[in-house]
């Protein structure tokens, strides 16, 4: 409701000093007082109307409700998730909860096995992601600093791999790591990253690309008429100066291979031959699997359980979120730096 | 060190003649890794996927067994099942809808962090933080909770205004609304970024439009967008692309329809589940989407891929 007050108010003064004579004489008990409406009307639309207070105020009005539109769906994971029982079960109670309630977390904890879960996804998430970045950079080098033929067609190729649906890559290859008994086993998501195909891999390919292009060849030139070879080059020059990428690629590459729970319940949760449960059992399919025991429940505990859920949510990403406000810098630095689209 | 550098520039291209073939090989050295897995695990995948999707196969065992039979999945596909061709209009409606506005969004949004804004890097952790954690039962959770949508049918607004338009509009608008803070929180990269475009353009450009006589509309018109085209067209894959692997919209989309199933599950159900026509048919659907993905990001670039610059660009 404020937001539109304060538009309101202002409509209402832009009102004001359009339609009335200049000077405005307000009458008061100490005599009248003169306004020029010039100098307001400088104060309000500025000198050319983006400096103006009506303009800021209009941008920063949009960039709230926006940012609430943003944050809506956390805050109401947070806020659901505190909520105690008699909460849930009154249908009539508002978004806030009436008592803070940290029960709901004691429980989701249990539900999820969180350490167990914790220390497989870190796992499943760090092992791919440290290959991504490996071969990302060797092909990224590759690409940039080297002329050799069909170069055109090989990075044609590489953007096909973005754009070809994951739903039909995963098909055959579902097929090949049946075939050679690998579902269930971590090898189905370390094959494809140590040869440069794991997840979103053109993606950071695109970011190490644009920032090696961006590089001055000059100091690789010295560096090689003083006797170095492209891998010394390589190594000692050109990588430490990518460091923000590599950082970026690397936060992007964990982030995502943590989310992606549609790979991992189709390559890792599955029971393999000698094995009574599923061995890599991450975050996101824990909150699967707890869903869906949910799911044969009743109506009305389904209900009641609404809080522990949304703890459970919370905490799966939770990991995330610290991750993200302690180094959101490097999340944006390497993007801005680089820009995919560059040149 | 002056010196050097200016030996090393004079150098070069001797140097590079010398040694073509020398550098044609330390080039591939670099990206064989990359090479062996391109083949491996994406071309040949699709070069299997599109043969079989020719076939009748199914999985024995271990081991495929196929039988060649021409057209018959695509004509079942369209012709016979039920459900594809309503997924396939119902995404199509959806990502022609959301693409545009997203990107309009993100490219409102980048320009105005743009300007001289205060707490600039506080409103940059908002927009980009959904990014981070979007991720399947996450968002499906917050989605079954109803917390993702802005009804319009439910406002009496919407409601209204969407009755007064043709019927096909008004689809489109409930469509876009019912999942708009779905496809608002997919804008995080693509604000990123326009920004980092946005921050690379010379900024006496616009003092010379301004001077010319130039308003603020036309400068976005004749200098900003036309300069961001191509981050525009980087931009229009990276959604396309998400939206397209992306179960989660497609799922709010089509459990409205016909079941709960986005096109990426449907193909998956295919070939892993009992009632699934089989290994054959989900290649043969994999192709279709595939082709469909691949037209709309062609329109894109027909529009935005960057025309051949009038005057060259100096330096590097």
């Amino acid at each position: 409701m404020l937001p539109f007050l304060i538009v309101l108010i202002v409509l209402a003064l832009v009102a004001i000093l359009i339609f009335t004579p200049n000077p405005i004489i307000v009458k008061l008990h100490g005599g009248p007082i003169r306004i020029n409406k010039k100098k307001v009307k400088k104060v309000m639309l500025g000198m050319n109307f983006t400096d103006g207070l009506v303009y800021k105020l209009f941008i920063y009005i949009f960039l709230v409700i926006v940012s609430f539109i943003f944050l809506y769906p956390m805050i109401y994971m947070l806020l659901t998730s505190l909520k105690p029982q008699m909460d849930l079960a009154d249908s009539a109670s508002g978004l806030l909860p009436s008592s803070l309630y940290f029960r709901n977390y004691v429980e989701a904890f249990k539900q999820l096995g969180y350490l167990k879960a914790l220390y497989k996804s870190i796992i499943v998430a760090m092992l791919p992601t440290l290959f991504n970045v490996i071969i990302g950079c060797l092909t990224a080098y590759g690409f940039a600093r080297f002329n050799f033929p069909l170069k055109k067609l090989w990075f044609a190729i590489m953007i096909i791999t973005y754009i070809v649906p994951t739903a039909l890559i995963s098909i055959p290859r579902y097929a090949w790591y049946a075939k050679l008994k690998l579902l269930g086993s971590i090898l189905t998501y370390i094959l494809p990253s140590s040869l440069g195909q794991g997840l979103c891999f053109a993606l950071y390919f695109m970011i190490l690309y644009s920032t090696f292009k961006r590089l001055p060849v000059q100091l690789e030139e010295s560096a090689r008429i003083d006797g170095a070879n492209n891998l010394q080059i390589f190594f000692r020059i050109a990588l430490p100066l990518v460091i923000p990428s590599v950082i970026t690629v690397l936060l992007f590459s964990f982030v995502w291979y943590w989310n992606d729970s549609e790979t991992a319940s189709m390559y890792l949760n599955i029971v393999k031959a000698g094995q009574d449960a599923p061995r890599w059992i991450t975050l996101p399919i824990a909150l699967q699997n707890f869903q869906n025991s949910l799911l044969d429940r009743g109506e009305r505990e389904i209900i009641l359980y609404q809080g522990v859920k949304m703890a459970a949510v919370f905490l799966s990403i939770l990991p995330l979120l610290i991750n993200y406000f302690v180094l959101q810098r490097f999340f944006v630095e390497g993007i801005e730096k680089s820009g995919i689209a560059g040149e | 060190m002056n010196n050097v550098v200016k030996d090393s520039k004079t150098s070069r291209k001797p140097f590079r003649l010398d040694n073509k073939k020398r550098e044609w090989a330390s080039g591939y050295l670099f990206i064989l890794p990359w090479i062996i897995g391109v083949c491996i695990f994406t071309l040949w995948p699709i070069i299997q996927a599109f043969y079989y999707s020719f076939c009748e196969a199914v999985f024995r065992g271990n081991s495929i067994v196929a039988t060649f039979t021409w057209f018959e999945n695509f004509k079942y596909a369209f012709a016979t099942d039920t459900k594809f061709p309503t997924m396939i209009r119902e995404y199509l409606l959806e990502i022609v809808v959301q693409v545009p506005f997203s990107l309009t969004f993100a490219l409102l949004i980048s320009m105005i962090l743009n300007q001289n804004i205060k707490l600039r890097g506080m409103w940059r952790v908002i927009y980009f933080l959904p990014a981070i954690i979007i991720s399947g039962p996450v968002v499906s959770e917050l989605m079954s909770q109803g917390s993702t949508t802005i009804s319009v049918a439910s406002d009496n607004i919407g409601s209204a205004i969407v009755s007064i338009i043709p019927e096909f509009f008004g689809k489109l608008i409930t469509i876009l609304f019912d999942k708009l803070i779905l496809v608002l929180w997919y804008t995080g990269i693509p604000i990123l970024i326009f920004l980092a475009g946005l921050q690379r353009l010379n900024k006496q450009i616009y003092e010379a439009a301004a001077i010319d006589g130039a308003s603020k509309w036309q400068s976005f018109w004749k200098i900003t967008l036309p300069s961001m085209s191509s981050f525009i067209l980087v931009n229009a894959v990276y959604m396309i692309v998400t939206l397209s692997n992306s179960s989660l919209i497609q799922e709010a989309a089509s459990s409205e329809a016909t079941s709960t199933m986005s096109i990426a599950q449907y193909i998956a159900t295919q070939y892993t589940s009992a009632t699934g026509r089989g290994y054959g048919y989900a290649c043969c659907l994999g192709i279709i989407y595939l082709g469909i993905i691949l037209l709309h990001i062609g329109l894109y670039a027909l529009i935005f891929v960057p025309k051949k610059p009038r005057i060259k660009k100096g330096g590097r």
